[in-house]
């Protein structure tokens, strides 16, 4: 809902013909006003009057962003910020807890320990968002995360190490969102609970291997591909809906069609049975297939004619193959595909 | 014993036809009688649908004595309008773009629920929305609230809300240099 972002709260705030009605509700109300309000001016509302001194520190969601509620905000100038509040908030429980930096010099210890912080909260929505120095990605070196109550993870601007994505400690996560990330050091995506994926611009290995995505519960993924070898998928029965976008020229080098013959090369696919897609996706009733790069076409097409799962599809109600417009060739091909089904 | 039982049935009969219309009656505390989609009111309230698992909801009207009717008419309106809208919270998107809307940000039509209504009208629906636990009606009314602060002065913001600052000059100052780290854009 982008128009909504923008949107200004205007008629309700004619001035109250009464009393003060605002201070007369229950503190758990305030601190879920304040809760919506960017954290500099929410803790700043200790001013207000006696009633307000204290409610800052019970919000139950902090907004580390710009003024504006929306802009990333520069990481010198909220670094000590955050850091003091922080300390001063103490434990008290966070339901939403957002960081939105931008800056040449991020320094990631900083994030570490503020989302560390976050989970100390019990905070169920994570969002943390950098916006660093493109193009390079900030490489968050951080243990995978542990927490009963995180239900939606959502990052932006980072490069993952090994073990983080392996949500295996995080039991009540459904929802992840990753948004112009690197995966080229990121081993896995591992939850037995995650129930949607959205990867916008992935940048995944270039190299040998190809990363593995094992989401058994999985009931959407959107997963655009921007760079490297598109990630493997592990069996999900409980596929609703899949739109893979693949963007990136996701080829052996010593072949285009996906085989390049050595049943040793990590990047193609080894035989008429295996895919790199097709089990996790398979049983989706939505499918959108979409990729500007002959070779990703290649690979898709010969692993539907080949796969046994296709040929016998029961559930597929909506099929869309399409081709980026820079390729217009490729579509006409796409169409050939379609009799399969 | 046979007028016991012949009561009981009457009364599990009379249950029966309760559990199955598909509306429930609520009553102001000015007396006034509005219909809800019985689907709707147990979703979005905890309160309305302990009382209609529990069996307390009153064909004549359930009284709300702590609200009034312009709230309840609110509170009727926003159920029955939840209950007619496409929940876009759903769980797919078919969009080819892949955005996905921000957690809890309120609907199109949440916001224009709530920015019709006047300063106590929204004050007396967060009330409402508190004492009957409709949890998004109460994030939806909060966010409202938060939105007529954002980006405003503290005295801008007691301008609006009828806030009377109850400190002296002193006190304010003392505030200031201890939360120096807060106030650094000043």
């Amino acid at each position: 809902m982008p128009a909504g972002k923008s949107h200004k709260g205007a008629p309700a705030a004619a001035p109250a013909s009464g009393g003060d009605r605002i201070g007369s509700l229950p503190d758990e109300i305030l601190h879920r006003v304040l809760s919506f309000l960017p954290a500099q001016q929410a803790v700043q509302t200790c001013v207000l009057a006696r009633r307000w001194i204290h409610l800052w520190k019970y919000a139950t969601g902090l907004r580390i962003v710009g003024a504006d509620g929306n802009a990333p905000v520069p990481f010198e100038e909220v670094r000590e910020f955050v850091d003091s509040l922080l300390l001063l908030r103490g434990s008290s429980p966070l339901e939403r807890f957002e960081v939105k930096v931008a800056g040449a010099a991020i320094d990631v210890r900083n994030l570490r320990l503020w989302v560390r912080y976050g989970m100390m909260c019990n905070v169920q929505v994570l969002r943390l968002k950098v916006h660093g120095n493109a193009p390079a990605l900030l490489r968050f070196e951080d243990p995978p995360l542990a927490s009963r109550y995180l239900t939606k993870l959502e990052l932006r601007g980072l490069a993952f190490n090994k073990d983080f994505l392996d949500f295996s400690r995080c039991p009540a996560i459904q929802d992840l969102i990753i948004k112009e990330c690197s995966f080229k050091h990121a081993e896995r995506i591992l939850s037995q609970s995650l129930k949607h994926i959205n990867i916008v611009r992935g940048i995944f290995n270039n190299l040998s291997s190809r990363t593995p995505i094992h989401t058994p519960n999985l009931a959407s993924l959107k997963l655009h591909v921007s760079g490297g070898r598109t990630p493997i998928l592990d069996r999900m029965p409980l596929m609703v809906s899949a739109d893979v976008l693949i963007s990136s020229c996701d080829s052996c080098s010593r072949s285009d069609n996906g085989d390049c013959g050595d049943e040793s090369c990590k990047g193609c696919i080894p035989n008429d049975t295996s895919s790199v897609l097709l089990h996790g996706i398979s049983e989706a009733e939505k499918l959108l297939l979409a990729s500007g790069s002959k070779t990703v076409y290649l690979q898709l097409k010969r692993s539907y004619s080949c796969s046994p799962y296709f040929k016998h599809h029961a559930y597929l109600k909506d099929l869309l193959i399409y081709m980026a417009a820079t390729c217009p060739v490729y579509f006409q091909e796409g169409l050939e595909m379609l009799p399969y089904f | 014993m046979e007028v016991d039982k012949g009561k009981g049935e009457a009364e599990e009969t009379r249950k029966v036809a309760e559990a199955d219309r598909d509306t429930v009656t609520l009553k102001s505390s000015d007396g006034k009688l509005f219909e809800v989609s019985k689907e709707a009111a147990a979703r979005l309230s905890t309160v309305l649908a302990g009382m209609i698992a529990g069996g307390s909801i009153d064909d004549n009207g359930t009284d709300l004595k702590q609200i009034g009717s312009e709230a309840l008419e609110n509170v009727v309106d926003y159920c029955n309008k939840h209950a007619n809208s496409i929940p876009s919270a759903a769980l797919i998107s078919s969009s080819i773009s892949f955005n996905t809307a921000p957690f809890k940000e309120p609907e199109e039509w949440e916001r224009k629920f709530v920015d019709r209504l006047s300063h106590d009208a929204l004050f007396d629906l967060v009330e409402a929305a508190n004492f009957l636990g409709m949890e998004r009606l109460l994030d939806v009314t909060c966010h409202k609230i938060s939105e007529m602060m954002k980006g405003k002065s503290p005295d801008q913001i007691r301008e609006v809300f009828n806030i009377k600052n109850d400190y002296t000059k002193e006190e304010l100052e003392e505030i200031r240099q201890e939360l120096a780290w807060a106030f650094y854009d000043d």
